[in-house]
């Protein structure tokens, strides 16, 4: 029971208390792009959190079994083909299973961002053990569809304001609102915002 | 008509600029703008892949599954981020930001690099890829160098790390909401610059043909001598153009319905 709920928190702090897209930015490219297909979030978020898991798991597994671990190159290169192999195998699956080249597609883009390569990362610079990494992984992805919703949400209602400045309409509007967002999941951190 | 490298810098750089118009690799310019220094490092870096992965990607990469492609890419970038972190050293490593311990890395997935390769570089030729991977690099660059300075001089007071005598910081700019408030305004600027301040083709008359981030006010000032198709958005089935394209569409759509008029 202690270890489930050592899991479910890591997930729950990942998501909402140090949201990885909205108070670090990552993958938030593709939240912004991802935000005007509210479709495909579930898919994105299963992709997402399964790709950081493994990953994640894997490599703290390489790193508990190996002493491989002894510079950041090292570790960088780590990382990176584990992340590059759990890619192609997933693909390689995916072409000779459903030969779906729409899911494909999206495995590109789910795999290879900034936020599943960075949460091997940040588990090991938070230390975590085998299962907050799982729950870190776990969480990431939907830390991700988190953001998107709300990206989504809040575009939808910009696009419907008419009385936003010209100048200020499209990406620079969506940047604001971004930022506010942003601003308010940092508040969850508990640093100076000021 | 051969293409001079000053129209499609133009155009790559500035006009389709990658993060406030296209807005891709916001990470990296989130992340490794709150001082000069690392925003000059991050530029570099991002320059350099993406000049090598164009130059592959049109090179040799043409008749590559696009599944394995995108996968070629963070490898090839790992060839560049690998002997950065070598060179910088882990002691040196260990003095930097954590936010910039973890960015250097990340520039191996940088969307940046993916969406350039996939929509331009595999689809044309050497040279013009060249050009493309050239002007994106720099157009990162610019803004990383403009978020580096405001942010570090305003957020903490310095520059390059000697100290200014301010009297008023605002250390919240260093923060990641900080770097997106100055984007907008970079992003509203550049709009007010390139567009004039006029009012965008609502996304309903769009054809299929049509690139969504051309306004009309592009089209009248774009030269007819030039013939490339920067055209980034390939078809809907695309799922990098549809991540472009949503943003171009979203971009389109904020535009007014109707004349003078509010749905509402």
């Amino acid at each position: 029971m202690k270890i489930i709920a050592g899991l479910f928190v890591t997930a729950l702090y990942t998501i909402f208390v140090q949201n990885l897209v909205m108070c670090s930015g990552l993958g938030m490219s593709e939240a912004m792009r991802v935000a005007s297909r509210p479709g495909t979030f579930i898919k994105f978020a299963f992709m997402i959190s399964g790709f950081s898991t493994i990953t994640s798991l894997l490599c703290s597994l390489i790193g508990s079994f190996t002493s491989l671990y002894t510079s950041y190159v090292v570790k960088a290169t780590v990382y990176a083909v584990v992340l590059a192999s759990v890619y192609i195998v997933a693909a390689a699956v995916i072409a000779v299973f459903t030969r779906d080249k729409e899911l494909l597609g999206t495995l590109g883009i789910a795999a290879l961002n900034t936020l599943v390569f960075a949460v091997p990362y940040i588990n090991d610079t938070a230390n975590y053990n085998l299962l907050r990494s799982i729950g870190s992984g776990l969480g990431a992805g939907f830390a991700f569809v988190l953001a998107a919703a709300l990206i989504g949400s809040g575009a939808k209602k910009i696009e419907k304001n008419t009385k936003i400045p010209e100048i200020f309409k499209g990406t620079p509007a969506m940047f604001f609102y971004v930022a506010i967002i942003s601003l308010g999941f940092m508040g969850f951190t508990g640093t100076t915002l000021f | 008509m051969k293409l001079k490298f000053s129209d499609v810098f133009f155009k790559g750089a500035v006009e389709y600029n990658p993060v406030v118009i296209q807005c891709v690799g916001l990470c990296p310019v989130i992340l490794a703008s709150t001082n000069l220094k690392d925003a000059l490092i991050m530029s570099a870096l991002i320059l350099a892949d993406l000049i090598i992965n164009c130059f592959i990607a049109s090179a040799l990469l043409k008749k590559i599954p696009r599944a394995i492609r995108v996968a070629i890419y963070m490898l090839v970038s790992l060839l560049i981020v690998l002997p950065t972190l070598w060179f910088i050293g882990s002691k040196s490593l260990m003095t930097m930001s954590l936010a910039m311990r973890v960015c250097i890395p990340l520039v191996a997935v940088n969307s940046v690099t993916a969406v350039h390769c996939e929509q331009f570089a595999v689809k044309n030729n050497v040279r013009l890829a060249l050009y493309d991977g050239i002007a994106a690099g720099f157009g990162v660059m610019f803004i990383l160098v403009i978020l580096g300075v405001l942010r570090e001089i305003i957020g903490n007071g310095s520059i390059l790390g000697y100290p200014l005598d301010l009297t008023f910081k605002l250390s919240g700019l260093l923060m990641p909401y900080g770097a997106l408030v100055v984007l907008g305004f970079i992003a509203a600027i550049s709009k007010a610059v390139f567009t004039g301040g006029q009012k965008q083709k609502p996304a309903e008359e769009k054809t299929t043909e049509e690139t969504p981030a051309e306004a009309p006010a592009h089209e009248e000032t774009v030269p007819e001598q030039i013939e490339l198709d920067l055209n980034y958005v390939d078809n809907e089935n695309d799922e990098y153009a549809y991540l472009l394209s949503s943003v171009n569409e979203l971009i389109a759509s904020f535009a007014d319905d109707k004349e003078g008029g509010n749905e509402e």
